[in-house]
């Protein structure tokens, strides 16, 4: 049966609160999600009050702060601060998001939790182990594979067959989508997940890849693919507004498609 | 010969099946749809009709197989819809293979009875042969 509660040693409890100088101004409450395997029993909520006028407008600008001036201990994942890199993917106010492009002014309240991405084993606080997600997306051979012999120059493809690509090859890989989807947290050992299917559809739909009825073979199965009930989370969270359940949809239509050769298992 | 593996690095190997069954599940909605709305109508027709108007109705040919078409189909909708919440939810396999094969006789069962039933009204005869129930 799915885990519907949390277990022993993963309900967090209450941690320290660092208050806000006094007479700070414009303060926001963060109650950030604290946990390190190698020393906590369990994990706990922590909470930093801050001044948003110490920092700068973004989620991430406000953990930055938090790290550098008021607790060094608290690890999160960053880098472009952009919403290119995708590394700093986390679960903001109940919502997966990207802290560098989550502005403040987007919180309800003056109240924010931050947790990690649901339902992935944590590394440390807001860092979540991705290794299955990234086993998923190596699983899909995310790389053009053509009959064709290596043209002298680029692979050419009209205006309107590049834009079929629109809408999938902007994914990020930044894991809110899988992570925000209930079929991915109940059987993410066997469902491949809404972002490895999204770029598996990019390079089905990429008119230069002659490997289609071979991507579609290696994702007919009960569980790799058609655990997607269409609940939409991943469309509802994904920071590059993608659709993957869209792509999902996609695939499903080139499944029972007259023109796709399948081929016997070859196991 | 060994068994092929069902994981390779860490992901499930395609099983090469399951777009038969998706198909199913929408086909089978699809053509509920309209018979559906007409055994919703027949039902309402039916039972202003008095016992013998109710036994008539069911000796009709086409209202006999229209319905058992009815109820087949939504059987077999039913199953693939059942089949599909346990996958999701149930994990340990002893439990799912039960609870797959619990499923199983069930929508058998009340597809065998639901055939029975109706042959025995469109022949005329009593619902249950006589000896058994009332």
């Amino acid at each position: 049966m799915v885990q519907l509660t949390l277990p022993r040693g993963s309900k967090p409890t209450t941690g320290k609160v660092h208050k806000a100088p006094a007479g700070a101004q414009n303060v926001k409450t963060y109650k950030v999600y604290r946990y390190d395997p190698e020393v906590d029993a369990d994990p706990r909520w922590d909470v930093y009050e801050v001044s948003a006028d110490d920092h700068g407008p973004m989620l991430l600008d406000a953990l930055i702060h938090i790290k550098n001036e008021i607790d060094p201990t608290l690890t999160f994942r960053r880098s472009c601060r952009e919403g290119i890199c995708g590394s700093c993917s986390m679960n903001i106010d109940g919502r997966n998001a990207l802290a560098c492009t989550k502005g403040m002014d987007e919180c309800a309240s003056n109240t924010i939790a931050i947790a990690p991405l649901p339902h992935q084993p944590v590394v440390k606080d807001l860092v979540t182990d991705l290794s299955l997600f990234y086993a998923q997306y190596d699983s899909i051979q995310p790389w053009l594979q053509s009959d064709e012999p290596d043209p002298e120059k680029e692979r050419l493809q009209s205006p309107e067959e590049r834009s079929k690509l629109d809408g999938l090859y902007e994914c990020i890989l930044c894991a809110c989508c899988s992570t925000s989807c209930p079929s991915y947290w109940w059987n993410q050992t066997e469902y491949l997940g809404p972002a490895a299917l999204l770029q598996s559809y990019r390079w089905i739909a990429d008119s230069r890849d002659d490997a289609t009825d071979k991507r579609l073979d290696d994702l007919e199965d009960p569980f790799k693919l058609y655990r997607c009930h269409t609940i939409m989370n991943c469309a509802q969270v994904c920071p590059k507004g993608l659709n993957p359940a869209k792509a999902i949809a996609e695939t499903k239509k080139l499944m029972v498609s007259p023109s796709r050769k399948k081929s016997e298992a070859t196991a | 010969m060994s068994k092929p593996a069902r994981f390779v690095r860490n992901v499930k190997v395609s099983e090469r099946e399951g777009a038969g069954e998706w198909k199913a599940e929408r086909l089978t909605s699809l053509i509920l749809v309209p018979l559906a709305l007409w055994a919703f109508a027949s039902a309402w027709t039916v039972s202003g009709a008095g016992y013998d108007g109710a036994t008539g109705w069911f000796r009709s040919p086409v209202n006999a197989i229209l319905l058992a078409a009815t109820l087949l189909i939504s059987i077999w909708h039913m199953w693939m819809g059942l089949k599909v919440v346990v996958d999701d939810y149930i994990h340990k396999p002893s439990t799912r293979t039960a609870l797959l094969g619990g499923i199983g006789l069930l929508c058998l069962a009340l597809a065998f009875a639901s055939v029975f039933f109706l042959v025995r009204l469109a022949l005329g005869s009593a619902p249950l042969p006589a000896g058994l129930g009332a």
